[in-house]
């Protein structure tokens, strides 16, 4: 019985973390969303902190990164899929269009 | 009426306390030995006065701890490495269950299989990593087929060794009754090896979880093993240190609600082993 009741638990807790990260997600990227994004587009993510290699290997699975400024990572031709799964991670802070001058 | 309920309640709030006492008595006696190695390991580093990346404080320890924690990196290298494990070792146990199974109960299987299982048990699974990398590249597939072949050896030998110790009288007296040879698997040699079965599930775990950490180390880009070995080559000790409890952590926690829980739930209930309370 203490086996199922332990991996329920931790199935539970797993699952509400992952719903917690997800609400939060979608709030992250409003501004991606409220533009109504259909192609790749060129974005901006702000981390809670400098990007270490762990961090740099999902970003650089998401798009194409241009350059990084502390806690600023520049990405190219990002798929709104990718936006969104980019988004659920807690260590992302937001995410905006990269808009070019 | 109202004072003999006071009387109760008073009294159950007693042994409630006394049972909290128990408990975390029982608790610090447990973790005293731990306390002890925190306290000289603590006292230990002015007096040595080492680098912090050379000999880390408990502090720093912890720092890193909450580091990896707030980076996201701890609990995504701490998932990674449990599915690879459980992967390996389902694999493995499973596919050394039949084996085992299959090779005691045939003595034809077992002429032609045993030379080569015993060979192959001689090499340890640290010799085959770089092989599984060259075929089947960095990643799951070597990591799990390295975990399989570590969880299979263990398993497989006491398999063997259940069904072969169990007392032909059960397995005679099972065939007059009339039982057939799946009845004979299931009914009689499962259930007589299962306290073999178990050590070797026990076994097969210890194994496979060390496993885990030579093969993240070798063959993976993420996982405790990987944390382990990336900490320790950034000079990042506190960090490798974190992966280490982590490691001894896991291992308790696996113990403590799983494997023991398994045990308790097949090999007592069926009256193979004596607990302390039926002997009590």
């Amino acid at each position: 019985m203490r086996p199922f009741l332990v991996s329920a638990l931790l199935l539970l807790i797993s699952l509400s973390f992952f719903g917690i990260t997800r609400w939060h997600g979608i709030q992250k990227m409003s501004e991606v969303t409220s533009v109504g994004l259909q192609q790749n587009s060129d974005v901006i993510v702000d981390l809670n902190f400098p990007p270490e290699t762990f961090h740099m290997s999902i970003l650089q699975n998401v798009g194409r990164v241009q350059k990084v400024e502390g806690a600023r990572v520049y990405l190219f031709n990002v798929s709104y899929g990718s936006l969104k799964q980019l988004s659920n991670y807690f260590w992302v802070q937001s995410i905006h269009l990269w808009k070019k001058d | 009426m109202e004072k003999g309920l006071a009387v109760t309640n008073t009294s159950s709030n007693l042994v409630g306390l006394s049972k909290l006492e128990k408990i975390s008595s029982s608790l610090f006696k447990k973790s005293i030995g731990i306390i002890l190695l925190l306290i000289f390991w603590q006292i230990s580093v002015p007096l040595i006065n080492l680098e912090s990346y050379f000999y880390p404080a408990p502090y720093d320890v912890w720092l890193a701890f909450i580091d990896l924690l707030y980076k996201g990196i701890l609990h995504s290298y701490i998932l990674d490495s449990a599915g690879r494990y459980l992967l390996g070792l389902v694999t493995g146990v499973s596919l050394a269950l039949f084996l085992g199974v299959l090779i005691a109960l045939n003595k034809k299987i077992a002429k032609a299989l045993l030379p080569l299982i015993n060979f192959l048990f001689a090499i340890v699974e640290v010799a085959w990593i770089p092989l599984f990398v060259m075929w089947f590249g960095y990643g799951l597939t070597t990591i799990v087929v390295a975990l399989t072949y570590v969880a299979f050896f263990p398993m497989l030998f006491n398999t063997m060794s259940g069904i072969q110790t169990i007392p032909a009288v059960y397995i005679n007296a099972a065939k007059t009754l009339g039982a057939s040879p799946f009845m004979l698997i299931f009914q009689v040699y499962l259930p007589s090896a299962m306290p073999q079965i178990l050590t070797g599930l026990r076994a097969s775990a210890g194994f496979t979880f060390r496993g885990l950490i030579f093969s993240e180390m070798i063959a993976a880009k993420s996982g405790i093993g990987f944390l382990i070995f990336e900490g320790s080559t950034n000079q990042q000790t506190a960090r490798t240190i974190v992966g280490m409890i982590c490691m001894g952590l896991a291992w308790i926690f696996l113990d403590l609600f799983y494997i023991k829980s398994i045990e308790k739930a097949t090999v007592e209930r069926w009256g193979m082993l004596k607990t302390a309370e039926s002997v009590s």
